[in-house]
């Protein structure tokens, strides 16, 4: 079993069905009856044009916003997939399009603040920020410095990192790398891939980046431009682990061209 | 390193304090010399000698009363940091008790302050504490409005993120709202600190003290009323040095502060 899940101790499957959501009661659902699944340690992508509900789908998911109607669950995905997750909330990490790193903590303290949050004494939460800093290739001497010393892609591992700190059971991204330069972004999507294959979080990546999607996922899931409906389910057939190799396969350049038309509206 | 950082000093003092200090020199010249050639009359514009003269011989009573005003200000200034931030703190819980307490609030910065001071020598009677009181009122509204800002703008995106960790009220409080607001804070009470030696010298203008102790404002009404124009010109250049002394503390306290808690606001 992989260690993160051994920390763990229990792993968890999202199962979303009939879902709706409004922000308000006269504007168009910003989701429409979406069905969407995740099996535990499943890494599973969410592609679709800008507007079309992706970041709100992982906020519900994440449970930052309500469903209208339907049903949203975070299941144990045990050998009872049926039953809900015991013990509490499952601990969801959330990585956001910008590192949003609080200007006046240093790495080191950013890193720990989901910790610091949860009331894990100083002495206690060193180990696992210096751990998570590893993790992410940042080294000790990084983390003294403050968010504004760092390039954009340290910022976003430093975003990473924090995320990872809490050994989360559900790990949500929102864009992490759109902002970033194409080289930048697949350095840091093999790492988040590598990290991924060790620890078997139960991942949702929202992109609107299709080859990003084919290279990182089990499945893809299309959405439609607004208001917000599921398009498509497609199976990445790729097994892991998977090398920066994969990029310039034959079969690969296939499949981003099958996930690009559905993308565009043709079918799978 | 070292050299090169005591180099770097130098220069900022150069570049900081020479200019302001050359052109106090050209005006004071410009000012005596039209003295002298207009041979205006002493009470109407001392000439800057005559000035200097009498600050030396009215020394022992500008430095009492210097440091009389001073302790007002400070004391009003404090008092306005102390309660503006409580305010502000308030203000920052719910829309509802801002939209209830600012008119108030409001009417801090607009109220003439020439026409409550007699009001509050009335209540509190003349001396030390009304002139504090004077200073507090002068110098609460930029506390307030700064504070209140402050923890009102946190960014709504680093709010989520603090949404998704569980946090409590008081965690989101303390660890996001209160350390992005010291900069503004520190933006107010820098503001307080000018107006709080503006406010102590008008409640002295209306509280006095008394003849064996006074403050600038009874001073400077004094001189005033007697013509007597070169102690007026005294006292307010002593005004002055000391609006820009508790000025520089607040700004020096201020800086440590961002130093510490918003180094890296970018």
């Amino acid at each position: 079993m992989p260690a993160g899940a051994a920390q763990s101790g229990r792993r968890c499957a999202i199962r979303l069905s009939q879902v709706d959501v409004r922000f308000s009661k006269s504007d168009p659902p910003a989701l429409r009856d979406v069905d969407f699944s995740v099996d535990a340690g499943q890494f599973v992508a969410v592609l679709g044009p800008s507007g079309c509900g992706k970041s709100t789908l992982l906020r519900v998911v994440a449970g930052l916003l309500p469903a209208a109607s339907g049903e949203v669950l975070v299941e144990n995905g045990g050998a009872d997939q049926s039953e809900p997750v015991q013990g509490g909330p499952p601990k969801t990490a959330f990585v956001f399009q910008e590192p949003r790193l609080l200007p006046w903590r240093t790495v080191f303290d950013n890193v720990g603040l989901p910790l610091e949050l949860q009331g894990v004494s100083r002495r206690d939460r060193s180990e696992a920020i210096s751990e998570s800093l590893a993790l992410v290739g940042l080294s000790p001497n990084d983390a003294e410095k403050f968010p504004r010393m760092l390039s954009g892609g340290m910022k976003m591992r430093v975003s990473l990192a924090r995320a990872m700190v809490t050994r989360p059971e559900v790990l949500l991204l929102d864009e992490p790398f759109g902002a970033l330069d194409d080289m930048l972004r697949q350095q840091l999507n093999d790492d988040l891939l590598r990290l991924w294959r060790e620890h078997r979080w139960t991942t949702v990546f929202v992109t609107h980046n299709v080859s990003e999607a084919v290279f990182l996922s089990d499945v893809i899931y299309v959405m439609k431009s607004a208001p917000g409906e599921m398009a498509a389910r497609i199976e990445t057939p790729f097994p892991h682990p998977r090398s920066a190799d994969l990029r310039t396969t034959a079969a690969f350049a296939r499949q981003v061209g099958l996930v690009s038309r559905v993308l565009h509206g043709g079918k799978a | 390193m070292n050299r090169s950082k005591k180099k770097g000093l130098a220069a900022a003092l150069v570049r900081i304090v020479i200019p302001p200090l050359l052109l106090l020199v050209v005006m004071l010249a410009v000012w005596q010399a039209g003295v002298v050639l207009f041979e205006i009359k002493p009470y109407l514009v001392p000439s800057p000698w005559a000035v200097l003269q009498t600050t030396y011989e009215n020394a022992d009573k500008i430095v009492s009363a210097t440091s009389l005003t001073g302790r007002a200000a400070l004391l009003g200034f404090l008092c306005s940091c102390t309660a503006g931030l409580g305010v502000g703190f308030l203000f920052s819980q719910s829309v509802w008790i801002r939209n209830c307490g600012y008119p108030y609030a409001i009417f801090l910065q607009t109220v003439p302050i020439v026409a409550i001071a007699p009001l509050i020598i009335n209540w509190f009677g003349p001396g030390f504490h009304s002139v504090v009181i004077v200073s507090f009122i002068i110098s609460l509204f930029p506390m307030i409005t700064n504070a209140t800002t402050g923890l009102t703008s946190t960014p709504p995106q680093l709010l989520e993120l603090f949404r998704l960790q569980r946090a409590g009220p008081w965690q989101t409080m303390s660890k996001l709202r209160i350390p992005h607001a010291v900069g503004a804070m520190v933006t107010g009470a820098r503001t307080a600190s000018g107006l709080s030696v503006v406010g102590a010298i008008v409640g002295e203008f209306f509280a006095g003290y008394g003849a064996r102790q006074f403050g600038l404002g009874y001073l400077i009404r004094q001189s005033a009323e007697m013509l007597k124009t070169d102690l007026l010109f005294a006292s307010v250049g002593a005004s002055a040095v000391l609006g820009v002394v508790i000025f520089s503390l607040a700004s020096f306290v201020g800086y440590g502060l961002l130093a510490k808690w918003s180094l890296a606001h970018d």
